[in-house]
């Protein structure tokens, strides 16, 4: 007589090693489902690219010093023959008095969903003297909120400017322009 | 005396199959509760402690015929979940159009919700070319900068205003 053995039923160690594959399974597809639907209000950063940067941007740029003032903003931004570069130009308007009105071409890169821009000169400027005015360094970070593309970040002097310039800064808050 | 076994008559199976279910069914919820951020913050209305009364700085969009833009500064006074202030359109672009509006609106399921309920102010253009909106925006601080962006639409009954809608991005203006 041959005893049987603890767990020698075949049907037993089957179902639970095929336990374990539902289990994983069971959390494999829960993951998934899980990643699927947090991506709905905020872009993951995998999925920006500095194409995603491209094309006009509109909105507003404060001066949180002195006055406060603010203008109306815009960028276009292009990507360049660098990986993560872009160029394009700035434009400033004034929103108060005096009405001050600014063009600079700007340049920069792109860090996951972060965009680093410098103004590196001005080639137009109204109602105020080049001494009295500095160019910026931006940080904007680009967010999808409830489906509007937004860039919305901060400002100081530009790296290269004059003494000054030193600590002014202010916010920048941008949408993209419908086309 | 014999008699036939029936087919699952066997229990272990049966408890194998509900096994099965239970622990595919604690995998799945094992890992959406892994890869939610975190799933207790998403039922928080992110309104929770913030009071919106101040200034409010930024640009409103009109995303039909010309694509105009507005600066538009909004100063609110919240009441508990009541909203009222003045909004201040100020155009950017081609026509110099200005206006003053009284606002009046609410919060609900963590949005902000308000009306243009009277023209006080409308210069650079005429009342039978201009419309009341309702503007409909998200709270998000990004950065630790607050910001209210969402957009407008027109919901009364003029036949002349059906259709137009555009965004509207806000910061809040520093003390």
């Amino acid at each position: 007589m041959v005893e049987k053995r603890k767990n020698s039923d075949k049907r037993n160690g089957i179902s639970l090693g095929f336990a374990l594959l539902l289990l994983l399974g069971g959390l494999f597809a829960g993951m998934n489902l899980g990643v699927s639907s947090s991506n709905d209000a905020v872009l993951t950063e995998a999925s920006v690219s500095v194409t995603t940067f491209e094309g006009e941007w509109i909105g507003t740029i404060t001066e949180d010093y002195g006055a406060e003032s603010r203008y109306d903003f815009r960028i276009t931004l292009d990507n360049t023959t660098n990986t993560n570069g872009v160029v394009g130009m700035s434009y400033l308007d004034m929103a108060q008095e005096p009405e001050i009105y600014s063009e600079s071409p700007i340049e920069g890169f792109v860090i996951g969903d972060e965009i680093f821009l410098s103004q590196v000169s001005t080639t137009v400027l109204e109602n105020v003297q080049m001494d009295n005015w500095c160019l910026a360094d931006i940080t904007l970070s680009y967010q999808v909120l409830n489906g509007q593309e937004t860039l919305v970040g901060t400002w100081t002097n530009a790296h290269f400017e004059r003494v000054e310039c030193d600590g002014i800064s202010g916010r920048v808050i941008l949408t993209r322009q419908s086309d | 005396m014999t008699f036939e076994k029936r087919k699952n008559s066997d229990s272990r199976r049966g408890i194998s199959i509900l096994l099965a279910i239970a622990l595919v069914l604690a995998g799945l919820f094992v890992g959406l509760v892994m890869t939610t951020d975190n799933p207790v913050e998403l039922d928080v209305n992110p309104l929770t402690g913030v009071d919106l009364s101040g200034e409010w700085v930024g640009t409103t969009t009109q995303d039909y015929d010309g694509d105009q833009r507005y600066d538009y500064r909004m100063i609110l006074t919240q009441n508990g979940n009541e909203l009222s202030g003045v909004g201040i359109l100020d155009m950017t672009t081609d026509y110099d159009v200005y206006a003053e509006e009284v606002l009046s609106g609410y919060i609900a399921d963590g949005q902000v919700i308000y009306s243009e309920v009277e023209t006080l102010v409308l210069d650079g253009t005429t009342m039978d070319r201009w419309c009341h909106t309702q503007t409909t925006l998200s709270y998000q601080v990004i950065d630790g900068q607050e910001t209210l962006v969402g957009t407008w639409e027109y919901v009364l009954d003029e036949q002349r205003c059906e259709g137009i809608t555009g965004r509207v991005i806000l910061t809040r203006q520093s003390d």
